[in-house]
């Protein structure tokens, strides 16, 4: 009895992976990293196309090289400059950064005094009232300034005086963020800070304007809920915020 | 001329006048310390496109920044540029630069030099000054891209150089393009359009962006150079014809002729091109420049420089896209095809 007849596979063409694919007289001296798009210039095979195509791997090396030069070129230029330490030397940008944290506020500070310079009026010319900040500071019956009732702290500040009356220990800061040549300066009610309180009308804020400065009168009552206030203090001509008011009742 | 080109010319001549009154006014100051900025301030007068300090402003305006802002990195740069080329006429052996001898012709190679690094010495100045207009952060970000520049400059300068001083012949085109990245790229439109990004947006845009978009158009830019060289119109062009050959430098067009000559076609090339400049044969430069034209190395040339023009055009779209339209926006739009159609 004759074998039977085994089908068989037909033997391939290349048992290994082509890695010289790319077009004969292509210009570029290493393969792409990645295959060409699957377009009319790729797909080229007569001589009037080869022209075109030499072209198009040129520009396909200037795409690849451009990559490469993006992602190595910063690395490689920080390397050029630094010490001779080998491997275990410290990360630069660690060892700079106390270095460069000291720059930039040398930087922001001369910019705020270069600002403030420009703003600064002509010699001889009065100078308006600068913005200040009062505060943080207690009163109440803690405070070693302060009478059993009717216990009160004043604290002046140029341009700036802030005058609190209160039975109960109290933590107060108030700021100007913006410098007015003319203050007229309102208060909003004060109010908690949890989200939808409404405001307090218990401590009362008056603000007025003396010579040179603003007086804020801040009454907080006895019986006030411990916890935190803080409203605005806003420019009575443009309603636009000059500063912060802020109470601790302790 | 298209009506791109136009708008190209129109800005150039807007922003090269503007920039040549405020190199003028440093070179009169220069001038009144010390005789050396009496020659360093040949060059920065002789007329040129100003193409680098227009790219900066105009690429500043086009993100929100002033004239004002850029003018000072944009004088800088032309000055520097006039430096790079006070020394490249040394070391090519160049005879004429902008329709004039070049300096070192003039008068001599060691006070062109000097004259040279009061350049460089010059440019530094208008860096400097930025702090008081820009702020400090951003003058020292600015300082430390020029820094980049010039070591790129140097370094592709330097490949370019030994090339030539040992008459390599197995350069490739990749080679070629990563050596006109370094050399002429970084400070043609790289820097130019980087610099103008960061004033216009304060710091804000990704810088890398542009390093494509400069890196395409610087490209196409040197290639278009090069074919001017053998073909162009000798008087707009300002060089001497066929000067790239003899001074063997290795260009597109030349890459393709060596690899596609026959071998000895191929030697004899090698061996003109390994002569000094002064004796090199006419006959045999003439032999040569038919060569290149018969190997459709020119046509190859040209279709490059088309290709990466359009790659160019297409990085641009990206990094302008939030931009808003503009005639400085339009400027640079078209200097892709300007870089084509030029002369």
């Amino acid at each position: 009895m004759s074998a039977p007849h085994r089908r068989t596979r037909p033997h391939p063409d290349r048992t290994e992976p082509r890695r010289t694919w790319w077009p004969e007289g292509s210009q570029s001296a290493k393969p792409p990293t990645e295959p060409a798009p699957k377009d009319a210039a790729s797909q080229a095979s007569g001589p009037a196309d080869r022209p075109r195509q030499t072209a198009y791997d040129t520009v396909n090396g200037a795409y690849q090289l451009i990559d490469e030069y993006l992602r190595q070129g910063q690395r490689m230029a920080e390397s050029i400059w630094l010490p001779s330490e080998g491997e275990h030397a410290q990360r630069p940008e660690a060892a700079h950064v106390p270095n460069r944290l000291l720059r930039a506020m040398g930087d922001m500070t001369m910019a705020w005094l270069e600002m403030l310079q420009q703003s600064a009026p002509a010699p001889g010319a009065r100078n308006p009232a600068p913005a200040g900040t009062a505060g943080p500071f207690s009163a109440g019956k803690s405070s070693p300034v302060a009478t059993p009732r009717d216990s009160g702290a004043v604290a002046a500040h140029a341009g700036l005086t802030v005058c609190v009356q209160a039975s109960r220990p109290v933590e107060v800061s108030v700021e100007l963020t913006r410098q007015l040549e003319h203050p007229n300066l309102v208060a909003t009610e004060l109010r908690p800070p949890a989200p939808g309180a409404g405001p307090s009308s218990e401590i009362t804020v008056d603000v007025s304007q003396l010579e040179a400065s603003s007086r804020v009168d801040i009454v907080v009552p006895e019986a006030l809920s411990p916890g935190s206030y803080s409203g605005l203090l806003l420019d009575a001509e443009t309603e636009r915020p000059c500063g912060t008011v802020y109470v601790r009742v302790i | 001329m298209t009506g791109r080109s136009e708008l190209v010319r129109q800005v150039l001549d807007e922003y090269g006048a503007l920039s040549q009154r405020l190199l003028a006014s440093y070179l009169r100051q220069a001038m009144a310390r010390d005789d050396v900025y009496q020659l360093a301030a040949d060059y920065p007068l002789r007329s040129g496109r100003a193409l680098r300090a227009s790219l900066c402003i105009a690429t500043a305006r086009a993100f929100g920044g002033s004239v004002q802002d850029a003018a000072a990195s944009a004088v800088s740069l032309e000055l520097l540029h006039s430096a790079f080329l006070v020394h490249d006429d040394i070391e090519d052996e160049s005879d004429e630069r902008r329709g004039k001898p070049t300096l070192h012709r003039l008068v001599g190679v060691p006070a062109a030099l000097n004259a040279g690094d009061a350049l460089i010495a010059l440019s530094l100045r208008p860096l400097i000054g930025n702090r008081l207009t820009l702020g400090p952060q951003l003058a020292w970000s600015i300082l430390e891209e020029a820094e980049r520049m010039v070591r790129e400059s140097v370094e592709g300068q330097a490949m370019e150089l030994r090339w030539r001083q040992t008459t390599d012949a197995d350069v490739s085109e990749r080679d070629y393009l990563l050596m006109i990245l370094k050399k002429t790229c970084w400070y043609t439109t790289i820097y130019p359009s980087r610099v103008g990004a960061m004033i216009g947006s304060r710091g804000e845009l990704d810088l890398d962006l542009f390093s494509r978009f400069g890196f395409f158009l610087g490209a196409a830019f040197q290639i278009q150079d090069d074919l001017l060289n053998l073909t162009g119109d000798h008087e707009r062009y300002g060089k001497e014809l066929g000067g790239d050959l003899l001074e063997g430098k290795r260009t597109l067009i030349l890459i393709h002729t060596l690899r596609n000559a026959a071998p000895p076609e191929r030697a004899r090339a090698l061996r003109f091109l390994a002569l000094p400049r002064a004796e090199k044969p006419q006959t045999e430069l003439e032999w040569l420049m038919s060569t290149i034209e018969r190997l459709g190395s020119i046509d190859h040339a040209r279709r490059v420089a088309h290709a990466l023009a359009g790659a160019a055009a297409h990085e641009l779209s990206i990094c302008l896209r939030t931009a808003p339209d503009g005639r400085d926006k339009a400027f640079i739009e078209a200097l892709p095809y300007w870089v084509l159609e030029r002369a």
